[in-house]
């Protein structure tokens, strides 16, 4: 059986030409682009290092402190992350709080702002680390990782500065009830009541 | 069970301060009539550092943990030495464990403090009980009073959350959050409750007159 190619060919491309003029609206075109913008990374704990998870979080701008600039919820690891305005400068304060347990932390933010800082532990017990990044005018305009480096406050006390403390804490209140088990004794050398 | 910094308003936290130096007050007044203040010291200072020591002692209950409070067995052991004992015993953890925090410190010491006292009145009511030993009204009311100081201080700090749920947050998330903690806070008080009468049986046993003078009523 001949076959003429040109015609059987002309088919299919010419039906194939009709469907894209009149369904347009089938195709899948995409635009990506990207901004690199300074962000900040709260990472929310209890003091047994569990995570805060789907922790409620309100962020404060330092130009409105009472009604928040963005609200969210931590992930599965207590993180939560945001791009506060690099146009505003000055304290962003950052709420977390779940069942009543929380911790205000305050994110100075300047022109360029580098800080890293760790929370203490809190009341309830919870610590939270920030590490906002700010590049006042981007220059690299290639994507980039921001680190989330958990450093610790230069203020913060190490486990073993800590447990020495409440050592000596535990001590002095056992040494308060020597001296007035002493007191007692001597007063009372019978032991009578 | 602490209440955090930041998370009351000013006014209920100056309220808490107000609150907390009427009440040591009154208790210091009462422990300077007590004529064994010698005596009733070293057990108010020793109980003093276990309930400093208690907090970092975490209990899971799941699907969370709560750290144990103790504020009921000091009020059933200590009597009107409990609140002092009890708010220096918070000023330490504030301090150096990181609970609580200073503009709450009042707050959370009436929150621990006042059930503590309730809790020693109740503990006394076991003068009025007639029936069975003297051991077994003592073992009940003792996990009487030291589960009626815990279950009172979470009913308040229930109440203190409830009421101060910022406007912007997920009111319904955060209320599903209190009732999860506050429920967790059931098993604890049968602990603590447990805990106080066998530390009052222990005392009992051991050196009964332990047991006696806390203070003026």
């Amino acid at each position: 059986m001949h076959v003429k190619p040109l015609r059987t060919l002309l088919v299919p491309i010419a039906t194939l030409s009709g469907l894209a003029i009149a369904l347009p609206s089938l195709a899948h075109s995409t635009a990506l682009d990207y901004t690199v913008a300074p962000a900040v990374a709260v990472s929310a704990l209890y003091d047994t290092g569990k995570p805060m998870v789907e922790a409620q979080v309100s962020v404060f701008s330092p130009d409105d402190v009472t009604t928040p600039w963005i609200t969210g919820t931590t992930d599965s690891q207590g993180n939560f992350i945001f791009m506060p305005d690099p146009a505003v400068t000055g304290n962003w304060e950052v709420q977390v709080r779940q069942a009543g347990h929380g911790e205000v932390i305050v994110i100075p933010m300047a022109t360029p702002p580098s800080v890293t800082e760790n929370l203490p532990p809190s009341g309830s017990a919870e610590t939270a680390t920030e590490n906002p990044e700010a590049a006042s005018a981007p220059v690299d305009l290639s994507p980039s990782v921001m680190p989330m480096s958990p450093q610790p406050r230069s203020s913060q006390l190490s486990p073993v500065q800590r447990w020495t403390m409440i050592g000596a804490i535990i001590w002095g209140f056992v040494g308060t009830a020597f001296f007035f088990a002493s007191r007692t004794s001597v007063s009372d050398p019978a032991g009578e009541a | 069970m602490h209440l955090p910094d930041g998370l009351l308003s000013a006014p209920v936290c100056l309220g808490g301060y107000g609150l907390t130096g009427l009440a040591t007050w009154y208790c210091l007044r009462q422990i300077q009539r007590d004529p064994d203040v010698s005596r009733n010291m070293p057990k108010a200072s020793l109980l003093t550092a276990a309930f400093f020591v208690a907090s970092s002692i975490h209990i899971p209950i799941p699907p969370t943990s709560v750290h144990l409070v103790l504020n009921g067995l000091l009020g059933t052991v200590l009597g009107y030495y409990a609140f002092p004992a009890i708010l220096i015993g918070l000023l330490f953890q504030a301090v150096i464990l990181g609970h609580g925090g200073m503009t709450v410190l009042g707050v959370n010491a009436v929150m621990m403090g006042v059930p503590a006292l309730v809790a020693y009145q109740a503990f006394q009511l076991r003068r009025f009980w007639r029936w069975g030993s003297d051991r077994s009204r003592l073992g009940i009311f003792a996990f009487l009073a030291g589960a009626l100081g815990l279950g009172l201080a979470a009913l308040i700090f229930f109440v203190l959350v409830m009421t101060n749920i910022p406007a912007a947050m997920d009111a319904q998330a955060e209320r599903t959050a209190i009732y999860g903690l506050t429920l967790a806070h059931i098993p604890l008080m049968l602990i603590e409750g447990g805990f106080t009468a066998m530390l009052v049986l222990f005392l009992h046993q051991v050196k009964p007159d332990l047991l006696g003078h806390h203070g003026t009523p």
